[in-house]
Formats: C-alpha cells, sequence, structure tokens
C-alpha cells in the first residue's frame, strides 16, 4: 500500500513539475538555473526588474536568422544597458541537439557577440516545460512583480530569412518598451516559431 | 511523326532536379503532352532523405510551412496548390505536421493557350527539413510545359500512379460534414455530424486545424463517437482569444483497409 501511494505521489510530483505553469497575467514560474560561467541564477534575485526569458539553441535556423544579423545581440546591448536582464535559455538535454559544454557555449557567445546577462543551462528541461518552451527562440517577458507579461514569438515573420527582419514587428521591443511607457501590452502572447525544443 | 514525339518526350523529362543532403525537388507532370485550351495538372515531389522529415502548411509546434510560388506564362493561371494530409511527429512536448520520406504538392494550372508549342515555367520552393537539427532548403524548378493542337492524342499519362497516390492523400472539400463547436476556450469541443454517405466503415483518426498557434496540438486530442458523429476535445492556447473567422479543419479517415480518406470542412464560430 505504501508503495503504491508513493508511486501515486511521485506520478503526481512528475506532473505538477512538467506541466506548464506559465499563463499571462500569473506569476513567472519560479527557476533556479546554473549559468555556462558555474554562477546560479533564481528568478526572485530580480525581482523589482524586468526579465527577458529567451529560449536558445544556435545552430536552429531560426535561431541563427537572429544572431547571424546581429538582431538579437542588438536588442539584449539596448534592453540590458536599460536595466533589463536577459536570460538566454537552452533546454538541450545532455546528448542532444544544442546541448553543449560551458566551455563551447562561451566560446560560441563570445564568437557571436552575444550579450545577454546569463546563458542559463536547463538540462534537465524543467524551467522549459514549467514555462511551456516549444520553440528556440521563444520568448518571455516578465515585469517588475514577476508577472508574465508576454510569451510568443520574436516578431511577426516566421522564416529563416535575415532579410526579414527589417520591417518586421518586434514583439519583445514592442513589450519592453510599452512596459518602460507605463502603458499596457497590446500583445500579449502570439504563437512562437522556430525549431523544436529539445528535451 | 516518331521523332517529334521523342523530343516532346525529352522536354517534358527535361526536369532540373535540385539535390540537396535531405530533400531532391523536381516538377513533374501528369502528362507528356497538353491538349490546348484544356487545364492540366504539375506536381511538386520532394524525396525527403530517411528520418527526416517536412511541414505541412500548418507545421504544430515547431516547423515552417512549405512556401512554393509559380512563375506562369501568359495565358496560363495557377488554380490552387492542393496540399496532403499530413501525418502527426511528436518529440517530447512539441507535436507537428508533416510529411516524411516523400511527398507531392500538386498544382491545378488553368489553362488558355490555344497553340501548339513549349513553355517554360518557373516554380521556387522552400521548406524546412528537420531531423535532429533543423536545416533550411529551396530550390528554383523550372519545366518546359508542351501544348499539343487539341486533334491530337495528348493524354499520355507519365506519372499517373503519382498523381493518383497524392491527390487519393488531398483532402476533399465537403459540405457532407456539419459542423458545430460547444464553448470557446477550455474546453472547445468541435462536433463533427456527417452525413451517411460516409458510410459505418470510416473511421475518424486525425483532425488538424489549418490555422496555426489557436489550439494546444496534443499528441492524441480526445475524440469521442456518437451515433450521428465525433466530438474532438480542443484547448485554446494560452493566452489566445478564439478569433470570430471561420476556422478550417482537416479530417482524416481510415476504412476498414486501412486505407486514407481525408475531407476539409469549415466551422462557423459563434460566440
Amino acid at each position: 500500500m505504501r508503495t503504491f501511494l508513493s508511486a501515486v505521489f511521485l506520478l503526481f510530483l512528475t506532473t505538477a513539475i512538467t506541466a506548464q505553469d506559465a499563463k499571462i497575467g500569473g506569476k513567472a514560474p519560479a527557476f533556479s538555473l546554473e549559468d555556462s560561467q558555474g554562477k546560479t541564477h533564481n528568478l526572485s534575485d530580480f525581482n523589482g526588474k524586468y526579465v527577458v526569458l529567451e529560449w536558445i539553441n544556435f545552430d536552429c535556423p531560426f535561431v541563427k536568422k537572429h544572431y547571424d544579423s546581429g538582431n538579437m545581440q542588438r536588442l539584449q546591448k539596448k534592453f540590458t544597458e536599460k536595466g533589463v536582464i536577459w536570460l538566454s535559455v537552452c533546454s538541450s538535454k545532455k546528448g542532444k541537439q544544442g546541448n553543449f559544454t560551458n566551455e563551447e557555449i562561451n566560446s560560441r557567445s563570445k564568437k557571436l557577440s552575444a550579450a545577454p546577462t546569463a546563458y542559463l543551462v536547463d538540462e534537465s528541461g524543467e524551467v522549459g516545460k514549467s514555462y511551456g518552451a516549444k520553440t528556440t527562440p521563444h520568448m518571455y517577458v516578465i515585469n517588475p512583480e514577476g508577472t508574465l507579461v508576454y510569451m510568443g514569438a520574436i516578431d511577426d515573420k516566421p522564416t529563416t530569412d535575415v532579410e526579414d527582419i527589417e520591417g518586421a514587428t518586434n514583439y519583445v521591443t514592442e513589450a519592453l518598451n510599452s512596459l518602460m511607457n507605463g502603458k499596457e501590452v497590446k500583445t500579449k502572447s502570439t504563437k512562437a516559431y522556430g525549431c523544436s525544443v529539445k528535451y | 511523326m516518331r521523332i517529334i514525339w521523342k523530343i516532346f518526350f525529352l522536354l517534358v523529362s527535361f526536369q532540373i532536379h535540385c539535390l540537396f543532403a535531405q530533400i531532391s525537388a523536381r516538377i513533374v507532370s501528369e502528362q507528356q503532352v497538353i491538349t490546348a485550351g484544356e487545364d492540366f495538372r504539375l506536381g511538386v515531389m520532394l524525396t525527403i532523405e530517411e528520418e527526416w522529415y517536412t511541414y505541412w502548411i500548418n507545421p504544430g509546434d515547431a516547423g515552417m510551412a512549405p512556401d512554393i510560388k509559380i512563375d506562369l506564362p501568359v495565358g496560363f493561371e495557377l488554380i490552387d496548390i492542393q496540399y496532403p494530409a499530413p501525418e502527426k511527429f511528436e518529440s517530447d512536448e512539441v507535436v507537428s505536421f508533416g510529411y516524411k520520406d516523400s511527398i507531392m504538392f500538386v498544382l491545378r494550372i488553368k489553362n488558355k493557350i490555344t497553340t501548339a508549342g513549349t513553355y517554360p515555367i518557373t516554380i521556387d520552393c522552400s521548406w524546412l527539413v528537420c531531423k535532429e537539427v533543423c536545416l533550411p532548403g529551396n530550390a528554383s524548378l523550372t519545366f518546359n510545359i508542351v501544348i499539343g493542337p487539341k486533334d491530337s492524342l495528348n493524354n499520355i499519362q507519365v506519372n499517373k500512379l503519382l498523381f493518383e497516390y497524392y491527390s487519393s492523400r488531398v483532402p476533399l472539400i465537403t459540405d457532407e460534414i456539419e459542423l458545430s463547436h460547444t464553448g470557446t476556450g477550455k474546453p472547445f469541443i468541435l462536433n463533427i455530424k456527417f452525413n451517411k454517405i460516409f458510410g459505418s466503415e470510416l473511421k475518424l483518426a486525425e483532425v488538424y486545424p489549418f490555422e496555426n498557434g489557436i489550439f494546444r496540438n496534443i499528441p492524441s486530442p480526445k475524440i469521442s463517437s456518437g451515433s450521428e458523429g465525433y466530438s474532438v476535445h480542443f484547448t485554446l492556447e494560452e493566452g489566445i482569444d478564439l478569433p470570430s473567422l471561420p476556422l478550417k479543419f482537416l479530417f482524416v479517415f481510415y476504412d476498414s483497409k486501412n486505407k486514407l480518406t481525408s475531407f476539409e470542412s469549415t466551422l462557423n464560430i459563434k460566440k
């Protein structure tokens, strides 16, 4: 009986951990992850600040579109200079495509001149699943109160063409600019586009 | 005369194959020679390397829909591009819709040409092909449409089996399926009432929304069957409001011999 109850509890716990908790207008799911430099970051460390979560996979063509063009780095620099915490998160499981050693992450980040606050490693996929991250990129914006205010695509051009960046509506920029000007985020949720997250 | 036919055959067979590591693309014609003034069909055939897959017009949670652009000479007009029913790919939390092994998109073309001759066309297509990693690909394909006079024997079908196979997988547009819905979010139940024409042999296996990003894609949505049809349980994506525009769905049925039949039908939303 005890074994059965333990099994039921374990199943419940697993479901609770892996189910998507992220909801627009709701509290952003808490997490604690190590970055590629070995430093631990808790979401709660950033209370009072705007936080951007960017699901990443360096070799995904949709991610490459935004990094090879310098678009993602420009956004990271522009907003981190304004005090925004920008966290790139990789949920590729160990052994799966997109999972790299810290040395490789740091080397690639340097080569790309990536400028997030930190690159977080989520090998278990628990954080990715709690946010319902399905693609790379998949973007989330959290306000200083810890509320999720935007989730979805980086922009409205779901292609791998660099040329499509110019003229696209960037939802993350739009959300952050609105928030910083004391306005409500107009587009709160969109369909993310990209490669699948390799859980 | 035999030489002329041989030239015609060579022209029709002159298909530029664009070879990529994971997908090779080519244009195929249903007929060697098209009769002047008669509509015809071409196919964009993608041969996909084993274990790789590409996407349907609604790619699902990830990926990208194929893009096909055709440049036709004056006198021809594209009627439509028909996309065969996809299959579902599941990987952990991610559900995608697409094709593996090979797929042919069928292009129906209106033909107002009355003069026999050769007419070059170009089809530009792009796709995303995935396995562990995803790679974008594209091809610019050229083809010579050969128009023969009305009174000659033109209807030699060169790719009959290909067209038969892929056309049979293109969803039939029908008003024999009556769609309604219960709920506007969680849950959203799609009720499918169908005419007796379908018979009792057909069993609903899959339902795919044409529009991307409205419903949460799950590996096996709950399908309940009743005396008048089926009910399929969907959930709206987080933060998405049900649009007031009509929504198109694709229904995949199998008969007792496991033969696929698919239909598309439109749901008018009531709020």
